[in-house]
């Protein structure tokens, strides 16, 4: 009995050992799996993680894509005021290239003296795409005699040119790009990529072991680093999701996202990704994304009429953009561009004969575009704030937004050119302190308010203080029209021949202050005519008219004309007391020019979206607000201020014949130079001063004037020709204000809304042929009695 | 009446046989002589010409033909209205008025223009606007009194849609009394 007791206890202790061996193992194992269990549920919810942001990104709003501004484009019409010199100008703004071959690609022409051969570009515009077309051009005697379509032999009515990109807005980041879709990218270009970049890019799933290795032989045997083992997924993904941080632990994102980016998209998407965001230059503060964008910036060409030898020094760049700038190291970019080429030709992809050609090719680099993102900066300044009501900063700025303005390209910078010229010569005639004088000048078109140019500040193209839009000063005599169109607006009481008294007056105002104002010379007048004391700027029969009108009245019609601010309604209202803005002067004058119709000023034609869709127009919008036969007078007397009044000085630069109507203005002390004044197609209002607000010894006439005048001269093709409405008719009236006819000396026509006109005969009228016309106008009544 | 108009009529014919009233001379367009043919560059200059009758006393201009420009209208402004035409049927208003502003950029002052913005604008149901449209090509359209009926009508109708019949009316009559 006992031996067996023994026997089981030693047979007890082996497996006693055995069980604490096989729990410890046990555990240990059961540790590990739950480590492993660990990590792997880590590294899934990792990869899930990084799934998530791969294909939120993908699909989502990939890129900041800047909104870009465009000028009123061009149209070309037979009969159009254009001379072969300005054509030629035009074409070079668009970059369009001379050439002397027979076929032309768009963006080119030749020339034959006054004639052009050119194919244009085709863009899409709100309206519609317009087509690239061939055409023949030909000019005579400054403007454009016929248009020809080469291809369909028939006379082309209107040819619309691309517009002038003008400004950008982009977003923190700066890039710049053109989004292009994979069926546009030529073929070349694809191939080129692949055989330089990534060989197997079709073969792989995201990672290849093939190319690391290689990479990793090469870069041993080198003892640096030469060659890249990424393949083009990978560097899309360190570019569009990551940075360049280069560690082991960012190589193994890479790796994972590269692998689920492959899963999910099919190889064209990842590539067509991979096209629209490789970086590839620098231009200042932007940066140039994608190969689109590229070849603009490099050859100033779409994407799709590359040549060879210019696809393949783009696909170099890809290595080192700024090592192989083409501008700036043109033999390193030669080279590579030609070892681009060796290796396509090797790998089958280029012809064999197609090599030595492209090779031939210098490098072709366009000069870089000399429009950079802001060029006009109060034009934009303008753009940006009539957008803003309707769209957020973040919107307008990496939307990629298609914005047409209304800019003139000609216009704003023929206007920029002599504005500056003038304000030099002003400043030195005048004995300004050095650089101190300041001014503004916004110009519309007469018919329809829509703005061609804007200058902010004596130095056009800074970008500072906008004075178009911000410089609010007093505005002076330019308030008058406001208040003769508020007398003529009442033809049993004012006409152009009423009499007012230009005598000294003094108000007393409610504080017990006395107003006494004073004409310009100092001196009183007496009776005048309406007309005369609106063309001589008189201020005492100014104020009286206004005072017997009512100031309330003058504030009203102020209001009718669109000045939107604030109007005190106080008696030096009538002098001008009242501030503005040029804008805000030029929409007060737009509805003089638009002969009572109103319309507001605007620098948007229509917005589309980033592939050319539509979404919005700024149309085109009239509202009558004045009675148009009171606005004709206004408008007769206002061409009376340049022939005999305070504007006769711009026919110093205009010939006699070219009507043109305006008003002066200057401020106490000469302290702000003012004129508006507009043609038969422009608007302008030009203001000058200092922003210390100090005297700047110019009056309305010597500053603004000129300024305008000399613009105007250079701008304006068609003189003022008013439509004069139904009811107005032209009387002979003496100059003591009574009727008369053209055989009385001294008398002048005057236009009267119908009935107003003086009844009261004339002595200069003789007896005889007073009674016929009593007759005369008793038969017509008769006559036209029902 | 009759009495009324005997007297001025004797003393007229009297003094017109002594004094050249060349201001009050008015002879009247008998029946039957040759009027004023007026060319628009689409018409072809013939030696044929038209005879006016004797309208009734109340138009006592002579009725003028669709020359809302003697200048024959720039082709690239025909191209643009037709453009705008074809917009409008498919119902692209938007589009449409864009095309019109083309052509106002290019011949301003031609009231055809400004009456077919207006008729966009009337599809559009932009009512208002319309009418200021209308008004401006009247404006414009002094010898044509064709289109200007069509403006009347125009503004007329947008009176209505605006429900101020006493408006419409107004307008109606502006049409009638044109002809």
């Amino acid at each position: 009995m006992a031996k067996q007791k023994n026997a089981p206890r030693a047979a007890k202790k082996k497996p006693l050992k055995r069980k604490k061996d096989t729990s410890v193992i046990k555990t240990v194992r059961g540790l590990l799996y739950k480590v492993i269990g660990f990590v792997l549920l880590v590294g899934l919810a990792y990869i899930l993680y990084l799934d998530y942001i791969v294909r939120s990104k993908f699909e989502g709003k990939r890129w900041e894509l800047p909104a870009h501004v465009y000028a009123s484009p061009v149209e070309v019409y037979q009969g159009l005021a254009l001379s072969a010199k300005q054509f030629e100008k035009l074409l070079q703004d668009l970059n369009y290239q001379q050439t002397t071959h027979q076929r032309l690609t768009p963006g080119s022409y030749r020339r034959s003296g006054s004639a052009y051969s050119l194919r244009t570009r085709s863009f899409n515009f709100f309206d519609g795409q317009e087509a690239a077309k061939t055409v023949n051009i030909f000019f005579h005697a400054g403007s454009v005699q016929s248009i020809k379509n080469t291809l369909t032999n028939a006379l082309e009515p209107l040819l619309r040119f691309e517009p002038v990109q003008v400004g950008s807005f982009y977003s923190s980041h700066k890039e710049d790009r053109l989004l292009i879709k994979f069926n546009d990218v030529p073929q070349t270009l694809i191939d080129g990529l692949l055989a330089i970049e990534d060989k197997g890019f079709h073969q792989h799933h995201g990672v290849s072991i093939k190319s690391i290795a290689r990479a990793f032989w090469v870069n041993m045997k080198a003892g640096s680093v030469v060659q890249g083992g990424s393949t083009l997924t990978q560097q899309l993904i360190k570019n569009f999701y990551l940075n360049a941080e280069r560690s082991l632990a960012r190589k193994v994102k890479e790796a994972l996202m590269a692998l689920i980016i492959e899963f999910h998209y099919e190889k064209n998407e990842i590539l067509e990704a991979y096209i629209n965001e490789v970086f590839l230059g620098q231009d200042g503060e932007r940066s140039i994304n994608g190969f689109a964008m590229a070849s603009v910036f490099y050859f100033n060409t779409p994407l799709h009429d590359l040549k060879p030898h210019q696809v393949a020094l783009l696909v170099g760049l890809v290595k080192g953009p700024s090592y192989y700038d083409p501008r700036r190291h043109p033999e390193r970019a030669r080279k590579r561009r030609d070892l681009v080429l060796d290796e396509m030709v090797r790998q089958g992809v280029l012809p064999h004969r197609q090599r030595q050609m492209a090779k031939s090719h210098a490098l072709g680099i366009s000069l870089v575009k000399k429009i950079s993102h802001a060029r006009f900066p109060a034009f934009l300044d303008l753009v940006k704030r009539q957008l803003s009501r309707e769209y957020d900063d973040e919107d307008l700025r990496s939307s990629g937004l298609n914005i047409f303005s209304t800019l003139d390209y000609r216009i704003q910078t023929t206007a920029e050119q002599l504005f500056k010229q003038k304000l030099t010569t002003l400043n030195k005639k005048y004995g300004i302190e050095k650089g101190k004088l300041q001014g503004a000048m916004v110009i519309t078109r007469r018919i329809g308010g829509e703005i061609v140019a804007i200058i902010g500040d004596k130095n056009p193209r800074f970008s500072g203080f906008n004075r178009a839009l911000d410089a609010v000063r007093p505005i002076g005599s330019l308030v008058k029209p406001a208040v003769y169109l508020t007398a003529l607006s009442q033809p049993s009481n004012y006409t152009l021949t009423s009499f007012v008294d230009d005598t000294s007056i003094t108000l007393k105002q409610r504080s017990g202050e006395r107003w006494q104002p004073q004409n310009y010379d100092h001196r009183e007048h007496g009776p005048v005519m309406l007309q005369e004391a609106l063309v001589h700027s008189y201020n005492l029969s100014t104020v009286r008219l206004g005072m017997a009108l009512k100031v309330p009245m003058v504030k009203r019609t102020l209001e009718e004309l669109g000045v939107r601010r604030e109007i005190k309604p106080y008696p030096s209202l009538l002098l001008g007391s009242l501030s503005l803005s040029p804008l805000e002067v030029a929409q007060m004058y737009q509805t003089f020019a638009g002969e009572g119709f109103f319309s507001h000023l605007r620098s948007i034609q229509s917005v589309s979206s980033v592939d050319h869709k539509a979404l919005q127009g700024y149309p085109l919008a009239v509202q009558q607000v004045a009675n148009p036969s009171a606005v004709f007078l206004v408008n007769t007397a206002l061409q009376q201020v340049m022939l005999k009044g305070t504007g006769q000085r711009a026919y110093q630069h205009f010939p006699n014949h070219f009507k043109v109507a305006g008003k002066t203005g200057t401020t106490d002390g000469l302290r702000d130079s003012w004129f508006a004044g507009f043609t038969g197609d422009y608007l302008a209002v030009v203001w000058l001063g200092l922003d210390n607000n100090k005297p700047s010894k110019l009056t309305g006439s010597s500053g603004a004037l000129e300024v305008w005048s000399s613009v105007m001269k250079a701008i304006s093709k068609e003189p003022l020709q008013l439509n004069k409405p139904n009811d107005i008719v032209f009387e002979w009236v003496d100059p003591d204000g009574y009727r008369a006819n053209q055989l009385c000396s001294d008398a002048v026509q005057y236009p009267f809304i119908s009935g107003s006109a003086p009844k009261e005969p004339s002595p200069c009228i003789d007896p005889v042929t007073r009674t016929l016309e009593r007759a005369g106008s008793w038969f017509n009544n008769l006559i036209n009695d029902h | 009446m009759n009495a009324k108009l005997l007297f001025p009529a004797l003393l007229l014919l009297f003094l017109s046989a002594c004094v050249d009233m060349s201001m009050y001379h008015q002879v009247p367009a008998p029946v039957g002589q040759v009027g004023q043919n007026v060319y628009t560059p689409t018409q072809q200059s013939t030696e044929t010409t038209e005879v006016f009758a004797l309208e009734s006393p109340d138009t006592i201009q002579p009725i003028a033909y669709e020359t809302e420009l003697l200048s024959s209208q720039n082709p690239a402004v025909i191209a643009l209205l037709e453009g705008a035409q074809n917009k409008s049927e498919r119902g692209e208003y938007d589009v449409a008025v864009l095309t019109l502003e083309r052509a106002v950029r290019i011949s301003p002052s031609d009231p055809k223009i400004w009456h077919a913005l207006a008729n966009a604008r009337f599809s559009q149901s932009q009512y208002e606007m319309s009418i200021s449209l209308a008004k401006k090509s009247n404006m414009l359209a002094k010898n044509n009194r064709v289109l200007q009926r069509d403006n009347w009508r125009l503004i007329a109708e947008n009176f209505t849609r605006l429900g101020q019949p006493d408006a419409a009316t107004r307008a109606i009559d502006s049409a009638k009394r044109l002809f």
